[in-house]
Protein backbone atom coordinates (compact mmCIF):
# COMPACT_ATOMS: atom_id res chain seq x y z
CA UNK A 1 0.00 0.00 0.00
CA UNK A 2 3.09 2.25 -0.15
CA UNK A 3 2.05 3.92 -3.38
CA UNK A 4 -1.34 5.09 -2.12
CA UNK A 5 -1.90 8.83 -1.81
CA UNK A 6 -1.07 10.01 1.69
CA UNK A 7 -3.68 11.28 4.13
CA UNK A 8 -2.73 14.89 3.52
CA UNK A 9 -3.16 14.59 -0.24
CA UNK A 10 -6.57 13.01 0.12
CA UNK A 11 -7.65 15.58 2.69
CA UNK A 12 -6.62 18.38 0.34
CA UNK A 13 -8.77 16.95 -2.46
CA UNK A 14 -11.80 16.51 -0.23
CA UNK A 15 -12.12 19.88 1.44
CA UNK A 16 -15.33 21.18 -0.07
CA UNK A 17 -18.55 21.31 1.96
CA UNK A 18 -20.37 19.12 -0.55
CA UNK A 19 -17.66 16.50 -0.27
CA UNK A 20 -17.90 16.59 3.53
CA UNK A 21 -21.68 16.13 3.31
CA UNK A 22 -21.25 13.18 0.95
CA UNK A 23 -18.64 11.68 3.26
CA UNK A 24 -21.01 12.01 6.20
CA UNK A 25 -23.67 10.14 4.22
CA UNK A 26 -21.22 7.48 3.08
CA UNK A 27 -20.06 6.98 6.64
CA UNK A 28 -23.59 6.45 7.95
CA UNK A 29 -24.99 4.29 5.19
CA UNK A 30 -22.91 1.25 4.32
CA UNK A 31 -24.46 -1.50 2.23
CA UNK A 32 -22.89 -4.91 2.39
CA UNK A 33 -22.66 -7.61 -0.22
CA UNK A 34 -22.11 -10.93 1.48
CA UNK A 35 -19.99 -13.33 -0.50
CA UNK A 36 -20.97 -16.37 1.53
CA UNK A 37 -18.95 -19.30 0.25
CA UNK A 38 -16.95 -19.75 3.44
CA UNK A 39 -18.11 -20.91 6.85
CA UNK A 40 -18.00 -17.32 8.19
CA UNK A 41 -21.42 -16.65 6.74
CA UNK A 42 -22.93 -18.36 9.77
CA UNK A 43 -21.82 -15.43 11.97
CA UNK A 44 -23.71 -12.89 9.87
CA UNK A 45 -27.32 -13.74 10.83
CA UNK A 46 -26.63 -13.09 14.54
CA UNK A 47 -24.91 -9.83 13.56
CA UNK A 48 -28.01 -8.75 11.61
CA UNK A 49 -30.79 -9.93 13.92
CA UNK A 50 -32.14 -8.84 17.28
CA UNK A 51 -29.13 -9.35 19.55
CA UNK A 52 -26.45 -7.33 17.74
CA UNK A 53 -28.56 -5.57 15.07
CA UNK A 54 -26.06 -3.94 12.73
CA UNK A 55 -28.78 -1.83 11.07
CA UNK A 56 -28.64 0.65 13.96
CA UNK A 57 -25.22 1.73 12.65
CA UNK A 58 -26.55 2.13 9.11
CA UNK A 59 -25.32 -1.19 7.75
CA UNK A 60 -27.72 -3.06 5.53
CA UNK A 61 -27.42 -6.22 3.45
CA UNK A 62 -27.81 -5.75 -0.31
CA UNK A 63 -28.50 -8.22 -3.05
CA UNK A 64 -26.22 -7.24 -5.92
CA UNK A 65 -22.67 -5.90 -6.41
CA UNK A 66 -24.00 -2.85 -8.26
CA UNK A 67 -25.77 -1.55 -5.16
CA UNK A 68 -23.21 -2.49 -2.53
CA UNK A 69 -20.40 -0.49 -0.93
CA UNK A 70 -18.61 -3.23 0.97
CA UNK A 71 -17.74 -6.70 -0.26
CA UNK A 72 -17.63 -9.17 2.61
CA UNK A 73 -15.51 -12.24 1.86
CA UNK A 74 -16.57 -14.72 4.52
CA UNK A 75 -13.87 -17.34 4.70
CA UNK A 76 -11.74 -19.40 2.35
CA UNK A 77 -11.81 -18.91 -1.40
CA UNK A 78 -11.19 -21.67 -3.89
CA UNK A 79 -9.73 -20.70 -7.25
CA UNK A 80 -13.11 -20.97 -8.94
CA UNK A 81 -14.81 -18.71 -6.43
CA UNK A 82 -11.89 -16.25 -6.57
CA UNK A 83 -12.71 -15.68 -10.22
CA UNK A 84 -16.28 -14.76 -9.29
CA UNK A 85 -15.11 -12.55 -6.43
CA UNK A 86 -12.89 -10.55 -8.79
CA UNK A 87 -15.77 -10.26 -11.21
CA UNK A 88 -18.15 -9.08 -8.47
CA UNK A 89 -15.56 -6.64 -7.14
CA UNK A 90 -15.12 -5.04 -10.53
CA UNK A 91 -18.91 -4.69 -10.91
CA UNK A 92 -19.10 -2.55 -7.77
CA UNK A 93 -19.16 1.23 -8.05
CA UNK A 94 -16.39 3.47 -6.85
CA UNK A 95 -16.34 4.20 -3.15
CA UNK A 96 -16.02 0.47 -2.43
CA UNK A 97 -14.33 -1.52 0.29
CA UNK A 98 -13.45 -5.14 0.95
CA UNK A 99 -13.54 -6.90 4.31
CA UNK A 100 -11.60 -10.15 4.63
CA UNK A 101 -13.32 -12.32 7.17
CA UNK A 102 -11.58 -14.94 9.30
CA UNK A 103 -8.04 -16.28 9.15
CA UNK A 104 -8.60 -18.12 5.86
CA UNK A 105 -8.48 -14.84 3.92
CA UNK A 106 -5.28 -13.75 5.70
CA UNK A 107 -2.94 -16.71 5.53
CA UNK A 108 -5.01 -19.69 4.44
CA UNK A 109 -6.07 -20.75 7.93
CA UNK A 110 -6.98 -24.42 8.06
CA UNK A 111 -6.49 -24.76 4.33
CA UNK A 112 -3.02 -23.22 4.06
CA UNK A 113 -1.57 -26.21 2.19
CA UNK A 114 -4.57 -26.96 0.00
CA UNK A 115 -3.93 -27.18 -3.72
CA UNK A 116 -7.14 -25.36 -4.61
CA UNK A 117 -7.58 -22.46 -2.15
CA UNK A 118 -5.74 -19.15 -2.05
CA UNK A 119 -3.74 -18.14 1.00
CA UNK A 120 -3.66 -14.35 0.92
CA UNK A 121 -6.64 -12.42 -0.43
CA UNK A 122 -4.88 -9.05 -0.64
CA UNK A 123 -2.64 -10.37 -3.43
CA UNK A 124 -5.65 -10.46 -5.75
CA UNK A 125 -8.02 -7.70 -4.64
CA UNK A 126 -7.26 -4.79 -2.28
CA UNK A 127 -8.52 -5.59 1.22
CA UNK A 128 -9.32 -2.69 3.53
CA UNK A 129 -9.98 -4.54 6.77
CA UNK A 130 -9.19 -8.02 7.94
CA UNK A 131 -11.26 -9.46 10.78
CA UNK A 132 -9.18 -12.03 12.64
CA UNK A 133 -10.59 -15.20 14.14
CA UNK A 134 -11.79 -18.63 13.23
CA UNK A 135 -14.63 -17.73 13.27
CA UNK A 136 -14.80 -14.11 14.41
CA UNK A 137 -17.65 -13.55 16.86
CA UNK A 138 -20.39 -11.04 15.96
CA UNK A 139 -18.70 -8.49 18.27
CA UNK A 140 -15.55 -8.77 16.18
CA UNK A 141 -17.54 -8.49 12.97
CA UNK A 142 -19.23 -5.31 14.21
CA UNK A 143 -15.88 -3.88 15.31
CA UNK A 144 -14.45 -4.52 11.86
CA UNK A 145 -17.41 -2.84 10.19
CA UNK A 146 -17.16 0.16 12.50
CA UNK A 147 -13.48 0.37 11.57
CA UNK A 148 -14.54 0.95 7.93
CA UNK A 149 -16.72 3.81 9.20
CA UNK A 150 -13.74 5.23 11.07
CA UNK A 151 -11.58 5.04 7.95
CA UNK A 152 -14.15 7.00 5.93
CA UNK A 153 -14.38 9.56 8.73
CA UNK A 154 -10.59 10.02 8.76
CA UNK A 155 -10.60 10.27 4.94
CA UNK A 156 -8.09 7.43 4.63
CA UNK A 157 -7.71 6.23 1.04
CA UNK A 158 -9.87 3.23 0.22
CA UNK A 159 -8.51 0.08 -1.36
CA UNK A 160 -10.14 0.81 -4.71
CA UNK A 161 -7.66 3.66 -5.28
CA UNK A 162 -4.85 1.17 -4.78
CA UNK A 163 -6.53 -1.19 -7.24
CA UNK A 164 -6.62 1.57 -9.86
CA UNK A 165 -3.01 2.51 -9.21
CA UNK A 166 -1.48 -0.97 -9.13
CA UNK A 167 -3.92 -2.56 -11.55
CA UNK A 168 -1.16 -4.34 -13.50
CA UNK A 169 0.31 -5.88 -10.37
CA UNK A 170 -3.06 -7.22 -9.22
CA UNK A 171 -3.91 -8.48 -12.71
CA UNK A 172 -0.58 -10.27 -12.98
CA UNK A 173 -1.16 -12.03 -9.64
CA UNK A 174 -4.66 -13.00 -10.71
CA UNK A 175 -3.43 -14.30 -14.07
CA UNK A 176 -0.65 -16.28 -12.43
CA UNK A 177 -2.99 -18.22 -10.15
CA UNK A 178 -6.04 -18.42 -12.40
CA UNK A 179 -4.19 -19.45 -15.56
CA UNK A 180 -5.12 -23.12 -15.27
CA UNK A 181 -8.70 -22.80 -13.95
CA UNK B 1 -50.65 28.61 0.08
CA UNK B 2 -51.75 27.99 -3.51
CA UNK B 3 -48.92 29.97 -5.03
CA UNK B 4 -46.22 29.35 -7.60
CA UNK B 5 -43.71 28.42 -4.91
CA UNK B 6 -46.08 25.77 -3.62
CA UNK B 7 -46.28 24.30 -7.11
CA UNK B 8 -42.50 24.23 -7.40
CA UNK B 9 -41.91 22.67 -4.01
CA UNK B 10 -44.82 20.20 -3.99
CA UNK B 11 -42.74 17.22 -5.24
CA UNK B 12 -40.06 18.10 -2.68
CA UNK B 13 -42.63 18.16 0.14
CA UNK B 14 -44.05 14.87 -1.14
CA UNK B 15 -40.55 13.40 -1.22
CA UNK B 16 -39.89 14.47 2.38
CA UNK B 17 -43.20 12.97 3.54
CA UNK B 18 -42.52 9.74 1.66
CA UNK B 19 -38.98 9.42 2.97
CA UNK B 20 -40.14 10.06 6.53
CA UNK B 21 -42.63 7.21 6.07
CA UNK B 22 -39.85 4.96 4.82
CA UNK B 23 -37.72 5.78 7.88
CA UNK B 24 -40.54 5.29 10.37
CA UNK B 25 -41.63 2.12 8.53
CA UNK B 26 -38.24 0.41 8.86
CA UNK B 27 -38.17 1.41 12.52
CA UNK B 28 -41.62 -0.09 13.16
CA UNK B 29 -40.63 -3.32 11.42
CA UNK B 30 -37.45 -3.43 13.51
CA UNK B 31 -39.42 -3.00 16.75
CA UNK B 32 -41.81 -5.77 15.72
CA UNK B 33 -38.76 -8.00 15.17
CA UNK B 34 -37.40 -6.90 18.60
CA UNK B 35 -34.51 -4.96 17.08
CA UNK B 36 -33.46 -1.38 17.76
CA UNK B 37 -33.63 -0.42 14.11
CA UNK B 38 -31.84 2.18 11.98
CA UNK B 39 -32.08 5.94 12.69
CA UNK B 40 -35.22 7.66 11.43
CA UNK B 41 -33.30 9.60 8.77
CA UNK B 42 -31.59 6.47 7.42
CA UNK B 43 -33.39 6.48 4.00
CA UNK B 44 -32.45 10.14 3.57
CA UNK B 45 -28.78 9.32 4.29
CA UNK B 46 -29.02 6.43 1.82
CA UNK B 47 -30.29 8.74 -0.92
CA UNK B 48 -27.49 11.28 -0.31
CA UNK B 49 -24.92 8.50 -0.36
CA UNK B 50 -26.30 6.96 -3.53
CA UNK B 51 -26.29 10.32 -5.30
CA UNK B 52 -22.62 10.79 -4.34
CA UNK B 53 -21.50 7.42 -5.69
CA UNK B 54 -20.23 6.48 -9.12
CA UNK B 55 -22.83 4.93 -11.39
CA UNK B 56 -22.94 3.00 -14.63
CA UNK B 57 -25.45 3.28 -17.46
CA UNK B 58 -26.59 0.89 -20.17
CA UNK B 59 -27.39 3.49 -22.81
CA UNK B 60 -29.86 6.31 -23.19
CA UNK B 61 -33.00 4.18 -22.92
CA UNK B 62 -31.79 3.06 -19.49
CA UNK B 63 -31.39 6.73 -18.45
CA UNK B 64 -34.75 7.63 -19.95
CA UNK B 65 -36.51 4.83 -18.07
CA UNK B 66 -35.30 6.21 -14.73
CA UNK B 67 -36.35 9.74 -15.64
CA UNK B 68 -39.72 8.50 -16.88
CA UNK B 69 -40.33 6.73 -13.56
CA UNK B 70 -39.38 9.88 -11.64
CA UNK B 71 -41.43 12.21 -13.87
CA UNK B 72 -44.44 9.89 -13.77
CA UNK B 73 -44.35 9.82 -9.97
CA UNK B 74 -44.02 13.63 -9.81
CA UNK B 75 -46.97 14.02 -12.18
CA UNK B 76 -49.09 11.77 -9.96
CA UNK B 77 -48.15 14.00 -7.01
CA UNK B 78 -49.53 17.04 -8.85
CA UNK B 79 -52.87 15.32 -9.47
CA UNK B 80 -53.42 14.12 -5.89
CA UNK B 81 -55.02 16.76 -3.62
CA UNK B 82 -52.52 17.90 -0.97
CA UNK B 83 -54.44 18.83 2.21
CA UNK B 84 -56.92 21.48 0.95
CA UNK B 85 -54.99 22.25 -2.25
CA UNK B 86 -56.13 20.62 -5.47
CA UNK B 87 -53.35 21.62 -7.82
CA UNK B 88 -54.41 20.20 -11.19
CA UNK B 89 -58.16 19.90 -11.03
CA UNK B 90 -60.66 19.22 -13.73
CA UNK B 91 -63.92 17.52 -14.48
CA UNK B 92 -62.40 14.04 -14.72
CA UNK B 93 -59.05 14.15 -12.92
CA UNK B 94 -59.61 10.75 -11.28
CA UNK B 95 -59.83 9.14 -14.73
CA UNK B 96 -56.68 10.95 -15.83
CA UNK B 97 -54.97 9.82 -12.64
CA UNK B 98 -55.82 6.19 -13.39
CA UNK B 99 -53.90 6.51 -16.66
CA UNK B 100 -50.85 8.35 -15.34
CA UNK B 101 -50.49 5.94 -12.42
CA UNK B 102 -49.18 3.46 -15.02
CA UNK B 103 -46.45 5.77 -16.39
CA UNK B 104 -43.94 5.21 -13.61
CA UNK B 105 -43.96 1.38 -13.56
CA UNK B 106 -43.78 1.33 -17.36
CA UNK B 107 -40.81 3.72 -17.27
CA UNK B 108 -39.06 1.43 -14.85
CA UNK B 109 -39.84 -1.55 -17.09
CA UNK B 110 -38.36 0.32 -20.05
CA UNK B 111 -35.14 1.11 -18.19
CA UNK B 112 -34.59 -2.27 -16.63
CA UNK B 113 -35.26 -4.13 -19.86
CA UNK B 114 -32.11 -2.45 -21.22
CA UNK B 115 -29.96 -3.78 -18.39
CA UNK B 116 -29.34 -7.14 -20.08
CA UNK B 117 -29.67 -9.02 -16.83
CA UNK B 118 -32.04 -12.01 -16.59
CA UNK B 119 -33.01 -11.13 -13.01
CA UNK B 120 -34.17 -7.70 -14.17
CA UNK B 121 -36.34 -9.28 -16.86
CA UNK B 122 -37.84 -11.74 -14.38
CA UNK B 123 -38.54 -8.89 -11.96
CA UNK B 124 -40.24 -6.80 -14.63
CA UNK B 125 -42.35 -9.72 -15.82
CA UNK B 126 -43.42 -10.31 -12.22
CA UNK B 127 -44.21 -6.61 -11.74
CA UNK B 128 -46.37 -6.44 -14.86
CA UNK B 129 -48.13 -9.68 -13.94
CA UNK B 130 -48.89 -8.33 -10.47
CA UNK B 131 -50.18 -5.10 -12.06
CA UNK B 132 -52.47 -7.23 -14.22
CA UNK B 133 -53.72 -8.84 -11.02
CA UNK B 134 -54.49 -5.73 -8.98
CA UNK B 135 -55.66 -3.45 -11.78
CA UNK B 136 -59.04 -5.21 -12.10
CA UNK B 137 -60.14 -4.67 -8.47
CA UNK B 138 -58.59 -1.17 -8.51
CA UNK B 139 -60.60 -0.10 -11.55
CA UNK B 140 -63.78 -1.62 -10.07
CA UNK B 141 -63.25 0.36 -6.86
CA UNK B 142 -62.47 3.68 -8.54
CA UNK B 143 -65.42 3.35 -10.93
CA UNK B 144 -67.56 2.53 -7.91
CA UNK B 145 -66.47 5.69 -6.14
CA UNK B 146 -67.07 7.76 -9.29
CA UNK B 147 -70.56 6.29 -9.74
CA UNK B 148 -71.44 6.73 -6.07
CA UNK B 149 -70.36 10.37 -6.09
CA UNK B 150 -71.77 11.06 -9.54
CA UNK B 151 -68.61 12.85 -10.54
CA UNK B 152 -65.02 11.99 -11.55
CA UNK B 153 -63.52 15.09 -9.97
CA UNK B 154 -61.55 15.12 -6.72
CA UNK B 155 -63.24 18.35 -5.66
CA UNK B 156 -66.66 16.65 -5.76
CA UNK B 157 -65.42 13.45 -4.10
CA UNK B 158 -63.93 15.50 -1.26
CA UNK B 159 -66.95 17.76 -0.83
CA UNK B 160 -69.27 14.72 -0.73
CA UNK B 161 -67.35 13.49 2.34
CA UNK B 162 -67.54 16.74 4.32
CA UNK B 163 -69.58 17.18 7.48
CA UNK B 164 -68.58 14.59 10.02
CA UNK B 165 -66.77 11.28 10.16
CA UNK B 166 -69.99 9.44 9.22
CA UNK B 167 -69.74 10.84 5.71
CA UNK B 168 -66.30 9.37 5.05
CA UNK B 169 -66.35 6.79 2.30
CA UNK B 170 -64.46 4.36 4.53
CA UNK B 171 -67.76 4.03 6.48
CA UNK B 172 -70.17 4.58 3.62
CA UNK B 173 -68.34 2.26 1.18
CA UNK B 174 -66.43 -0.08 3.54
CA UNK B 175 -66.02 -2.93 1.04
CA UNK B 176 -64.42 -0.61 -1.51
CA UNK B 177 -62.07 0.71 1.20
CA UNK B 178 -60.97 -2.82 2.11
CA UNK B 179 -60.35 -3.70 -1.54
CA UNK B 180 -58.43 -0.48 -2.17
CA UNK B 181 -56.27 -1.10 0.90
CA UNK B 182 -55.61 -4.64 -0.33
CA UNK B 183 -54.51 -3.27 -3.71
CA UNK B 184 -52.34 -0.65 -2.00
CA UNK B 185 -50.12 -3.31 -0.42
CA UNK B 186 -49.19 -4.67 -3.84
CA UNK B 187 -48.93 -1.19 -5.34
CA UNK B 188 -46.36 -0.19 -2.72
CA UNK B 189 -44.47 -3.48 -3.07
CA UNK B 190 -44.86 -4.53 0.55
CA UNK B 191 -45.05 -8.01 2.03
CA UNK B 192 -46.73 -10.35 1.16
CA UNK B 193 -46.86 -9.00 -2.41
CA UNK B 194 -43.23 -7.92 -2.81
CA UNK B 195 -42.71 -10.58 -5.47
CA UNK B 196 -41.06 -8.14 -7.83
CA UNK B 197 -38.28 -7.03 -5.46
CA UNK B 198 -37.62 -10.35 -3.65
CA UNK B 199 -33.91 -9.81 -2.75
CA UNK B 200 -33.28 -13.41 -1.74
CA UNK B 201 -34.80 -14.98 -4.86
CA UNK B 202 -34.12 -12.75 -7.84
CA UNK B 203 -31.55 -10.31 -6.37
CA UNK B 204 -33.90 -7.30 -5.99
CA UNK B 205 -35.44 -7.88 -9.43
CA UNK B 206 -35.79 -4.71 -11.50
CA UNK B 207 -33.18 -2.88 -9.42
CA UNK B 208 -30.47 -5.49 -10.00
CA UNK B 209 -28.34 -3.39 -12.37
CA UNK B 210 -29.06 0.03 -10.86
CA UNK B 211 -26.06 1.57 -9.20
CA UNK B 212 -25.24 4.88 -7.53
CA UNK B 213 -27.26 7.80 -8.85
CA UNK B 214 -29.76 5.63 -10.72
CA UNK B 215 -30.63 3.76 -7.55
CA UNK B 216 -30.84 7.10 -5.75
CA UNK B 217 -33.39 8.34 -8.29
CA UNK B 218 -35.35 5.13 -7.83
CA UNK B 219 -35.34 5.75 -4.06
CA UNK B 220 -36.79 9.22 -4.69
CA UNK B 221 -39.38 7.66 -7.01
CA UNK B 222 -40.25 5.15 -4.30
CA UNK B 223 -40.72 7.92 -1.72
CA UNK B 224 -43.05 9.82 -4.09
CA UNK B 225 -44.91 6.59 -4.72
CA UNK B 226 -45.43 5.96 -0.99
CA UNK B 227 -46.75 9.50 -0.60
CA UNK B 228 -49.13 9.15 -3.58
CA UNK B 229 -50.54 5.81 -2.45
CA UNK B 230 -51.24 6.98 1.12
CA UNK B 231 -52.57 10.38 -0.03
CA UNK B 232 -54.96 8.72 -2.48
CA UNK B 233 -56.41 6.54 0.27
CA UNK B 234 -56.90 9.60 2.49
CA UNK B 235 -58.59 11.54 -0.31
CA UNK B 236 -60.79 8.71 -1.51
CA UNK B 237 -61.94 7.27 1.80
CA UNK B 238 -61.01 9.52 4.73
CA UNK B 239 -62.45 12.80 3.55
CA UNK B 240 -59.21 14.55 2.67
CA UNK B 241 -57.84 17.02 5.17
CA UNK B 242 -58.12 20.70 5.97
CA UNK B 243 -54.62 21.29 7.31
CA UNK B 244 -51.20 19.83 6.67
CA UNK B 245 -50.94 18.26 10.14
CA UNK B 246 -54.28 16.50 9.76
CA UNK B 247 -53.27 15.31 6.30
CA UNK B 248 -49.96 13.92 7.55
CA UNK B 249 -51.54 12.17 10.54
CA UNK B 250 -54.27 10.60 8.42
CA UNK B 251 -51.72 9.38 5.85
CA UNK B 252 -49.51 8.05 8.61
CA UNK B 253 -52.37 6.12 10.22
CA UNK B 254 -53.02 4.38 6.89
CA UNK B 255 -49.31 3.64 6.47
CA UNK B 256 -49.02 2.40 10.06
CA UNK B 257 -51.79 -0.18 9.62
CA UNK B 258 -50.28 -1.27 6.30
CA UNK B 259 -46.76 -1.69 7.69
CA UNK B 260 -48.03 -3.62 10.73
CA UNK B 261 -49.85 -6.05 8.43
CA UNK B 262 -46.93 -6.44 6.04
CA UNK B 263 -44.35 -6.92 8.82
CA UNK B 264 -45.87 -10.22 9.93
CA UNK B 265 -46.52 -11.70 6.49
CA UNK B 266 -44.30 -13.88 4.31
CA UNK B 267 -43.86 -13.44 0.58
CA UNK B 268 -46.32 -15.26 -1.70
CA UNK B 269 -45.65 -16.43 -5.22
CA UNK B 270 -46.66 -14.33 -8.22
CA UNK B 271 -49.22 -16.81 -9.49
CA UNK B 272 -50.86 -17.09 -6.12
CA UNK B 273 -50.95 -13.30 -5.74
CA UNK B 274 -52.62 -12.81 -9.13
CA UNK B 275 -55.06 -15.65 -8.46
CA UNK B 276 -55.91 -14.13 -5.08
CA UNK B 277 -56.46 -10.66 -6.56
CA UNK B 278 -58.73 -12.03 -9.26
CA UNK B 279 -60.87 -13.92 -6.76
CA UNK B 280 -61.20 -12.36 -3.30
CA UNK B 281 -60.91 -8.55 -3.86
CA UNK B 282 -62.86 -8.76 -7.11
CA UNK B 283 -65.68 -10.64 -5.37
CA UNK B 284 -65.64 -8.11 -2.51
CA UNK B 285 -65.77 -5.20 -4.96
CA UNK B 286 -68.60 -6.93 -6.82
CA UNK B 287 -70.58 -7.33 -3.57
CA UNK B 288 -69.93 -3.65 -2.93
CA UNK B 289 -71.37 -2.83 -6.36
CA UNK B 290 -74.42 -5.01 -5.70
CA UNK B 291 -74.99 -3.30 -2.35
CA UNK B 292 -74.74 0.10 -4.02
CA UNK B 293 -77.17 -0.88 -6.79
CA UNK B 294 -79.58 -2.34 -4.23
CA UNK B 295 -79.40 0.92 -2.26
CA UNK B 296 -80.12 2.88 -5.43
CA UNK B 297 -83.07 0.75 -6.55
CA UNK B 298 -84.88 0.21 -3.25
Amino acid sequence: MAECPTNMEVAKENNSILRAFADWARKNSIWLLHYCTGCGAIELPPTMTARFDMTRYGFAPMATPRQADVLLITGYLSLKTLKRVIWSYELMQAPKYVIGFGSCTMNGGHYWDSYITINRLSDYIPVDIYIAGCMPRPEAVLTGMLEIKERIKKKLPGGWLDYEKRYDWYKENQRKILSDV
Amino acid sequence: MNSVWFLVFLPLIAFLIGISFMGIGTRIVARIQRRYGPPLIQPFIDVIKLLSKDSISYGWVFDMGVWMALAGAALVVYFVPFADNIVLSGKADVVVLMYILAIAPLGMALGTAQAKNPYASIGISRALMLMLGYDLPLVMVILGIITYTGSASFADILSAQQGGIGNWYIFRLPLFAIVYFWVMIAEMGKHPFDVLIAPSEIASGPMVEFSGKYLGYLFIYMALHYYAACALFVNFFMGGAATFIEFYLKMFSVFFVLICISAVMARTTTQRAVYMYWTKPVVLAFIGWLAYLGWRIF
